[in-house]
């Protein structure tokens, strides 16, 4: 179809009389013929599963719905979606069994109840710890024991054991984890920090990357910058981020954080927000709309939220909200804001609760979830066909 | 440009359907079509423009919608009632035979009107989400190629998808 096959009348001055229609068409009885790309635009609208049902429609079908390209927008339009109809949150449980939970973003978010359902994963005990290292672009990383990693995409019901990454470090040593996506090279990465610490508080390390296309874990540079506090490293600009204390861990309160860019694998440092006066303690790092987000409590009155809107620009740290603490000061410590909402309202975990907090009105509101007890960490992610093989696009 | 010229002669343009229909439309609602409004930008609009490809029965739908868009933006209303108003407009709008859907997102396309194209699918989408493959090989006239052995295969490995 021509797109541009407008007729533009070169007589200037208006007909003056309406024509009458010839004949009305009898299109409405049989469906219109619609180009193969409009049929691609409506098909990257509809969830995965409905996608990998239609792969049986035609072998034209099949072979759109499985390329690189159309993963890619159909991701794209899942992630921009503002009411995060494809964005899901998963729980991890460890008591009374290690299990993993889920539930739908935005009936969490919209609807007056929602029930947390199970999910089967790969690799699964019941007696065996399960942690959710990171998830991007539909996949997740989850670590069965220390060096027993798995990519999975829930939606697909697909995933990839990593082969066992060995590091010769006696006595057993504390581990941190990343999980992300290197854009330049099309790869997504799996990041393990080895440490344990040394005479003199000397914190030292060995750090190993995981890559996808290689399917093998690799040694870089030792961690810069002392010890990671964080346990999984945040995702976001194409780097993973965790706050970590330099060098001697006793004798300081100093937290700089630091990024390791998974494209040049490159550590760095990111400049703080000025925190301004108070007695504050328990700042968090986290991840807000794609930006790098620190959550600072203030000693029992309030958090504050802090996002770098503009990745590298210290001057664009800007304080989103100032959260009154209506709970136990405790359940501060690990709390962390996990989306803004199209209104303006913040969904953010407090402990094993949640709490939708509306800056403009200074209310709360409680999502309501049921078949849901506590928990020890939460994740968002979204649906996805990205698949954990080497050759997936992104 | 005084106000009182602008008031008494708005520019209007003639848009022409395939089945030769022609309609009288303002410039505030013939520039939500983005193939006129670059027309209109480049200099080049004439009043009167031919529209292949759209029947009088779609083009007519399609002003309808332009028409309440530009009129709700350009209201004195806030900006939360007038996405409430569009909202529920649009909800209304999309209460139609599902042909009339395929050709309207078709023509969406076709005028480059974004965010009737985007509603278009986003309907389109979540009508058929839920639909068998039969179904959906009608609605859209593709043909099956696969052998039974093949779609079978297919099937296999995602079978959990058709519960």
């Amino acid at each position: 179809m021509e797109k541009f096959q407008l007729e533009i009348s070169r007589n200037s001055s208006y007909p003056t009389i309406l024509q009458q229609p010839k004949e009305i068409g009898n299109f409405s009885q049989k469906p219109p013929h619609l180009p193969s790309e409009i049929v691609t635009e409506i098909l990257s609208r509809l969830p995965v599963k409905s996608l990998l049902k239609f792969k049986c429609v035609s072998k034209a079908w099949l072979s759109l719905i499985s390329c690189p390209e159309f993963i890619k927008t159909h991701l794209k339009i899942a992630s921009n979606d503002p009411n995060f109809s494809r964005h899901r949150i998963m729980f991890t449980i460890s008591e009374p069994r290690f299990n993993l939970k889920t539930c739908s973003l935005r009936s969490f978010l919209y609807e007056p109840s929602t029930d947390a359902v199970k999910i089967g994963y790969p690799g699964r005990n019941p007696r065996t710890f399960v942690r959710v290292v990171g998830s991007c672009n539909g996949l997740i990383c989850i670590a069965i024991t220390e060096n027993n990693f798995i990519l999975w995409n829930p939606s697909v019901r697909k995933y990839k054991k990593l082969p066992n990454v060995n590091v010769a470090i006696k006595p057993r040593p504390c581990v941190q984890y990343g999980f992300g996506f290197d854009e330049a090279n099309e790869d997504y990465k799996v990041v393990g920090i080895f440490g344990r610490y040394e005479n003199l508080g000397r914190y030292k390390t060995v750090v190993k990357v995981y890559s996808l296309k290689n399917n093998s874990w690799r040694r870089i540079e030792d961690f810069k910058g002392g010890a990671p506090r964080d346990d999984m490293g945040k995702f976001a600009n194409g780097k993973l981020h965790w706050f970590a204390s330099p060098w001697v861990v006793h004798t300081s309160s100093r937290w700089d954080i630091v990024s390791l860019d998974l494209g040049s694998e490159i550590y760095g440092t990111v400049e703080q927000p000025n925190y301004g006066e108070g007695d504050f303690f328990a700042v968090i790092l986290g991840v807000l709309g794609g930006c790098i987000c620190v959550l600072c409590n203030y000693q029992l009155t309030r958090a504050d939220v802090w996002v770098l809107k503009d990745y590298g620009v210290q001057e664009s740290w800007t304080k989103v909200f100032s959260i009154p603490y209506i709970d136990e000061p405790e359940k501060y410590v690990s709390s962390r804001p996990l989306c803004i909402l199209l209104n303006g309202e913040v969904l953010w975990a407090l402990g094993s609760s949640f709490v939708v907090y509306n800056p403009k009105e200074n209310s709360f509101r409680f999502p309501n979830i049921s078949k849901l007890n506590d928990f020890l960490e939460v994740n968002t992610y979204i649906e996805s066909l990205v698949l954990p093989a080497a050759d997936s696009g992104r | 440009m005084s106000s009182s010229t602008e008031l008494t002669e708005k520019k209007v343009f003639l848009l022409k359907s395939l089945d030769g229909v022609i309609f009288e439309v303002e410039e505030s609602v013939a520039v939500q079509l983005e193939v006129i409004r670059e027309l209109i930008e480049g200099d080049c609009a004439r009043p009167f423009i031919s529209l292949y490809n759209v029947t009088s029965e779609i083009l007519a739908l399609v002003i309808e919608y332009c028409k309440h868009h530009a009129e709700t933006c350009s209201g004195g209303t806030s900006a939360t009632i007038a996405d409430e108003d569009l909202k529920t407009f649009d909800n209304e709008f999309m209460n139609v035979d599902e042909n009339i859907l395929l050709e309207l997102c078709s023509a969406a396309d076709y005028l480059d009107i974004k965010s009737l194209f985007e509603l278009t699918c986003r309907t389109l989408a979540s009508l058929i989400k839920d639909r068998t493959i039969i179904e959906v090989r009608k609605m859209f006239n593709v043909e099956n190629d696969f052998s039974v052995v093949e779609e079978k295969a297919v099937r296999k490995e995602f079978a959990w998808a058709f519960k």
